[in-house]
């Protein structure tokens, strides 16, 4: 099945205008012209979703953890931060954040399965280009072990 | 009768030194193992104070996340001490080690723990403008990329307007689906909630701001030397780079950009096959990104990406109509039933599950037929028994479960077999 967002594109551009205009079935025009957008050649290190397996460890209660792939979800690794609107299409997880939306009538919007995953070590690395942020950190224990003591 | 009366001595005399013998013996017993009871008292008290020098450690840091540093302290109880030492390496390793011993009564017992940050100071959503929810979306949360455990994820909005609430939900093809926005820890908002978005979450408050959000800084992310260029071509960049391009610059292959390489674009861009890495980008203009279908594990920050205008992230599958101006982005109901499937189902599906439920994509099927439904081991696996041993499904999972129709369950069958 396919969904046709008529205004999201168009929603890019909107700014300024109050939000809750945004919310119709308009097709606005999309002024630049662009090439047809072409499917991404899976990249040899990327690590792909074996549909069997996924099934299978889920059933087995082998992987106690979360497995981040989701069947048919498409990926962006990271934080994003714009001044205007942010818009997340379909089935798409973003394993980060989403931030900033500053501008005044600048909206976050989330479509149709739109997932957002926090991911601590996405800020972390930001290191020198990360600001603000509270004084406190809650950590969590990944390791404990005895040792001989000093 | 002399004689007699000598055996009678000796024989009172054997069993009496065989009587003290036996006593000496118990005495010893009882006093050894009074200090074996005492020392394993003290070394277990001793091991406490030290896990609780590891408390102290973590109580400090979310005082003060620059929190390092030797620190002695004393258990008000037991009067043990503990003494921690903390290297805070949390914003450049992304751990912190503890090192901490505890002392009781002449004996130490020492740990050595790595911490690591929790999800409960980051947000998955943190932003100051309105939120739309079409039809569905979900935050959640997990520990990193390479250890995934789930976490609370959180959402907030610090808009704020009498008239116009901060999270809105859209029927989007108005064809009567209530808008829900599923989030595993707190949601929370300085304005108001829609009343017609169904929200599932930990905990949900409005009025409430979040003054202490992260933010990227541009000013650093735009400092240094960088290569100025009019185009990029898709790869990986190897160094600084500042892009000038003429129109909206369009990148049909894969860009990577490494941990320590900024990129910085002048003017609007599109990322037709996807941006990846550890890198910093900074975007004076509009952003469209379409995203990678597989996940990358070598990467364990990703981007950090800064637009001043607007972004744009989309399905690798989504098609782009000029034209018209709209998008077509690939719907997958299996993709749909898998993203809202709670953490905890993971743990539980497995536990006493039935021997004739198939362990594969079948299972969908079976349990959406309900043949077995009435068996004492469906029930057992599916309810439980009320003791922790056989605990049975939680509500969320027997929900998320009952989601499935023959269609569905068919359709994840085919896919996964």
């Amino acid at each position: 099945m396919r969904l046709r967002i008529g205004m999201l594109i168009a929603l890019i551009f909107l700014v300024g205008c109050d939000p809750d205009d945004y919310v119709s079935n308009e097709v606005q025009s999309y002024a630049p012209s662009s090439p047809t957008f072409q499917n991404v050649d899976p990249t040899p290190y990327a690590e792909t979703l074996d549909p069997q397996e996924y099934v299978v460890q889920l059933l087995s209660g082998v992987n106690v953890g979360v497995d981040l792939r989701l069947p048919g979800y498409s990926y962006f690794q990271g934080v994003i931060q714009a001044n205007n609107h942010v818009v997340i299409a379909g089935q798409v997880r973003v394993v980060g954040g989403v931030i900033g939306v500053d501008a005044p009538n600048a909206t976050l919007n989330l479509y149709n399965g739109a997932m957002i995953t926090s991911n601590p070590h996405s800020f972390l690395g930001a290191e020198d280009g990360l600001a603000g942020g509270p004084a406190g950190m809650y950590t969590r224990i990944r390791t404990l072990e005895e040792i001989p003591n000093p | 009768m002399s004689k007699k009366r000598g055996i009678a001595l000796i024989t009172v005399l054997l069993v009496s030194v065989t009587l003290l013998a036996i006593v000496g013996v118990g005495l010893g017993l009882g006093s050894n193992g009074v200090l074996f009871v005492s020392q394993a008292h003290k070394r277990n008290v001793a091991l406490s104070a030290a896990e609780a020098g590891v408390y102290e450690a973590m109580v400090a840091l979310q005082a003060n996340k620059n929190h390092s540093g030797t620190v002695v302290g004393t258990l008000s109880e037991s009067g043990a001490e503990y003494t921690y030492t903390l290297t805070n390496q949390l914003t450049t390793a992304r751990t912190a080690e503890v090192i901490s011993t505890g002392e009781f009564g002449g004996v130490k017992r020492t740990v050595k723990v790595v911490l690591e940050p929790d999800t409960l100071s980051f947000s998955a959503i943190d932003v100051k403008g309105k939120v739309y929810v079409f039809d569905q979306a979900y935050v959640n949360s997990v520990t990193s990329v390479e250890n995934p455990v789930p976490r609370p994820g959180r959402a907030h909005s610090e808009y704020s307007n009498p008239s116009s609430n901060s999270f809105k939900g859209v029927d989007f093809d108005d064809n009567g689906d209530t808008p829900q926005l599923m989030v595993t820890g707190d949601l929370t908002t300085l304005g108001s909630f829609d009343g017609g978005l169904q929200t599932v979450q930990k905990s949900k408050r409005a009025g409430e701001s979040n003054v202490d959000g992260y933010s990227l800084d541009v000013t650093e992310m735009t400092s240094g030397s960088f290569t100025s260029t009019s185009t990029l071509s898709s790869g990986t960049l190897s160094g600084n780079t500042e892009v000038n391009p003429s129109g909206v610059l369009t990148v049909t292959g894969k860009v990577i950009v490494p941990k320590g390489v900024k990129l910085v674009i002048n003017g609007d861009v599109r990322f037709e096959g996807g941006i990846s890495g550890d890198g910093e980008v900074v975007v004076h203009g509009d952003v469209l990104i379409k995203t990678d279908s597989n996940l990358d594990p070598t990467v364990h920050e990703g981007i950090k990406l800064h637009s001043d205008g607007a972004v744009l992230v989309t399905h690798p599958q989504a098609e782009v109509d000029v034209d018209d101006g709209d998008i077509d982005i690939p719907m997958d109901g299996v993709a749909d039933f898998f993203a809202a499937m709670p953490a905890n189902a993971v743990r539980e599906l497995s536990l006493d599950i039935p021997v004739s439920a198939p362990k594969d994509g079948d299972f969908f099927t079976w349990y959406a037929g309900g043949s077995d439904a009435g068996s004492s081991e469906y029930q057992l696996w599916y309810d439980g028994d009320g003791t922790d041993l056989h605990p049975g499904l939680s509500t969320e999972t027997k929900n998320w479960l009952n989601q499935l129709n023959p269609t569905l369950a068919q359709d994840i069958a085919d896919w996964a077999n």
